[in-house]
């Protein structure tokens, strides 16, 4: 493995990319500790500001972003008893008990260093496998290419929640959605329907914007009106979080590995990786009768394991330009915005990218660990914010965000519209995540797909065998894509989603009990 | 289950349109793998079959359901969303078409002006907050766009 690959960070010693990290990991904090505002919403909505700065700058914000709304979900969740995040689901079970005895401060201390450790875990498993996968990566031909993308959209349909037909419709659409505009080997117009403004295609962060963005409001405003003044706990700075967590490195470790496998699934992400790397912790745990009634074991293993995430999730989509999580899948936007292609090209075209982001993600760690030890309780003063304010504030962001993509008002009305589909699929119980990531992953699907047709010069079969029969990679994505299209017709219940929210059910019934 | 039903119907009709509308792309002359046609009528295809799919699923689920409806306890209610939050969307939702449209016209100042006052009114704000709320957030947007991102803010038709 080429290691001169991580001293090429020197785009980090420009002022204006560490303000941006800053900005990104403070932003990141915010969102993360309001509930209703997700990480995937933030960058979405923030992709389109970056059009202005640099590369590294950009994405090193939007990192910023991800990494500290994953953290941040858990100073909601200890001060109200709601997770700011969906991913701080489980940190609610114990953070919140430990809260009422009085140790407010001391549960966001354990979540912050958690956290951190977890992501710092992550970063190096990324520095150490992201190379190794691309390289392999680069080796693959159309139509291992084509296996792979349409591997990443089935598995996010699986994992997504209800049933897996229902998420491969919505991917299937979404890859419909994606042929939209210039036919990529014949320039023929397809499914303009005469317009003019969809010949380039439909812009997917206004897409993203509007499907994550906008539905999200959408569906808070839908909600509840009530935004009642809560009595927050005192939050008092916690430094003895150093020495607690020093005694758990074995919850940390363990929960970290797990975040970092879950994180490079996918479609899972950072909630399921809290709820299995909980549940593995509840299993070989010396006290199990001790967590979810203020545990220090609890926070730890839910918080490293769904910061690790972040690392897994950055694996496979600089390696493979497969999306871990929705974030990641929105952050390709990003990576377009700035004329890139993430995927194994990246190592070998923009070295010092990579390099930048890696030491980069282990800077931003580091920073909302300072920022969460010493202003935690500032942030959690955000949870004052009226929520009508806040929901106008976003969805104002959200016309202007879009419009400045490229100074179209018809990117507007596109984010718009899909703004609507969103809210109407998440009524009729279709997930969203698939779609997103298969207008992403269309284009490369359909361009390796009708390359490898022509090349099989209409000799199909004789072409997968020849394949199959040279390349291992070929018989593994297969393989692969296979088990996951079939898996759902052996089992009753899904193997990830049903029996995570089944076991915080379960987790939750025992806590009121 | 009545839900995806509709959505297992909703997948065929859309399926059966775009196979339809795609065919409409070659102009022939082209080959198998260059057809423009190919790929959007094969994404058809299988939605078609994963419509039906969802349409069979739910079909057995239901009459397995019928089956069993003597033998098990009545499903827990479920508690959905007050039905003032859907009208609340609704009222969001028109109020941002508004915007979207006003904006085109006048700009985005004038639009944010109206969208950011009327937004809080209806999500249940007093009108005092509701005027505050709209001067500060346009200002700082504005600012935010055109000095700190560099990003002009629409102008509108009329305004240029």
């Amino acid at each position: 493995m080429n290691w001169s690959l991580y001293t090429a960070g020197w785009h980090l010693l420009d002022l204006n990319v560490v303000v941006f990290m800053v900005i990104g990991v403070v932003l990141g904090i915010i969102v993360g500790a309001l509930p209703g505002l997700t990480a995937t919403m933030g960058v979405s909505i923030l992709i389109p500001l970056t059009y202005s700065l640099s590369p590294t700058a950009a994405i090193l914000m939007l990192l910023g972003i991800y990494c500290a709304a994953n953290y941040a979900g858990s100073i909601s969740a200890t001060l109200i008893n709601i997770p700011g995040t969906p991913s701080a689901v489980m940190t609610t079970l114990d953070a919140y008990p430990m809260a009422l005895r009085g140790e407010a401060g001391r549960a966001i201390g354990i979540a912050t260093v958690s956290s951190a450790l977890g992501g710092l875990f992550s970063v190096v498993t990324l520095a150490l496998m992201a190379p190794f996968i691309a390289s392999v990566a680069l080796k693959f031909t159309s139509l291992e290419m084509f296996l792979v993308a349409f591997w990443g959209i089935s598995i996010m349909a699986y994992i997504s929640p209800g049933s897996m037909t229902k998420g491969l419709i919505s991917g299937f659409i979404g890859l419909l959605i994606a042929t939209i505009g210039y036919d990529p080997l014949t320039a023929v117009s397809r499914m303009t329907f005469g317009s003019v403004n969809l010949l380039s295609g439909v812009n997917f962060i206004a897409a993203m914007i509007g499907l994550f963005g906008v539905t999200e409001i959408f569906l808070n405003i839908e909600k509840s009106l009530k935004t009642e003044k809560q009595e927050l706990f005192k939050v008092e700075r916690s430094f003895s979080a150093f020495k607690e967590v020093k005694s758990l490195w074995g919850v940390l470790t363990r929960s970290s590995i797990i975040g970092v496998i879950v994180g490079a699934i996918p479609g899972a992400g950072g909630t399921i990786a809290s709820i299995v790397a909980y549940a593995q912790q509840k299993r070989l745990s010396k006290h199990p009768e001790q967590l979810g009634k203020g545990s220090p074991e609890g926070i730890a293993a839910a918080e490293s394991a769904n910061n690790a995430c972040t690392g897994g999730a950055m694996t496979t989509l600089l390696s493979l330009g497969i999306p871990g999580d929705a974030v990641t899948a929105i952050m390709i936007g990003a990576f377009v915005l700035h004329g890139l292609t993430p995927g194994p090209m990246l190592f070998t075209k923009n070295f010092d990218l990579v390099s930048a982001i890696v030491i980069g993600m282990a800077i931003i760690n580091v920073l909302f660990l300072v920022f969460g030890l010493f202003g935690a309780k500032y942030f959690a003063k955000l949870l004052f914010i009226p929520r009508p304010i806040l929901n106008t504030g976003i969805l104002a962001l959200c016309v202007i965000g879009t419009y400045a993509i490229q100074s179209s008002m018809f990117d507007v009305s596109v984010m718009l519209a899909f703004g609507i589909l969103g809210y109407g699929m998440s009524k009729m119980e279709v997930p969203r995540a698939a779609m997103v990531l298969a207008i992403i992953l269309g284009p490369l699907m359909e361009e390796n797909f009708r390359r490898w047709l022509s090349i099989s010069n209409g000799d199909v079969a004789g072409t997968i065998w020849q394949s199959v029969s040279h390349n291992p990679v070929t018989i593994v994505m297969l393989v692969l894509v296979t088990i996951t299209l079939v898996m759902p017709l052996f089992q009753k219940t899904k193997l990830v989603s049903e029996d995570a929210s089944a076991f915080v059910k379960k987790q939750l019934d025992e806590k009121k009990e | 289950m009545r839900k995806d039903l509709i959505n297992g119907v909703l997948t065929i009709a859309l399926s059966v349109f775009i196979f339809f509308y795609a065919a409409t792309f070659s102009k022939g002359g082209f080959s198998f793998a260059e057809n423009p046609s190919l790929y959007p009528r094969m994404l058809a295809g299988i939605l078609f079959l994963l419509g039906s799919s969802l349409v069979f699923q739910t079909l057995l689920k239901r009459k397995r359901a019928v089956n069993k409806k003597a033998a098990t306890t009545p499903p827990e209610e479920k508690t959905g969303p007050e039905p003032e939050g859907k009208t609340r969307v609704l009222k969001i939702a028109a109020a941002l078409i508004g915007f979207v449209v006003i904006t085109w016209i006048v700009g985005f100042i004038i639009a944010a002006l109206l969208f950011c006052f009327l937004a809080p009114l209806i999500l249940g704000t007093t009108k005092k907050t509701a005027i505050i709320v709209s001067l500060s957030l346009t200002v700082v947007i504005s600012v935010l766009f055109f000095l700190f991102f560099k990003v002009p803010v629409p102008h509108g038709i009329l305004i240029g």
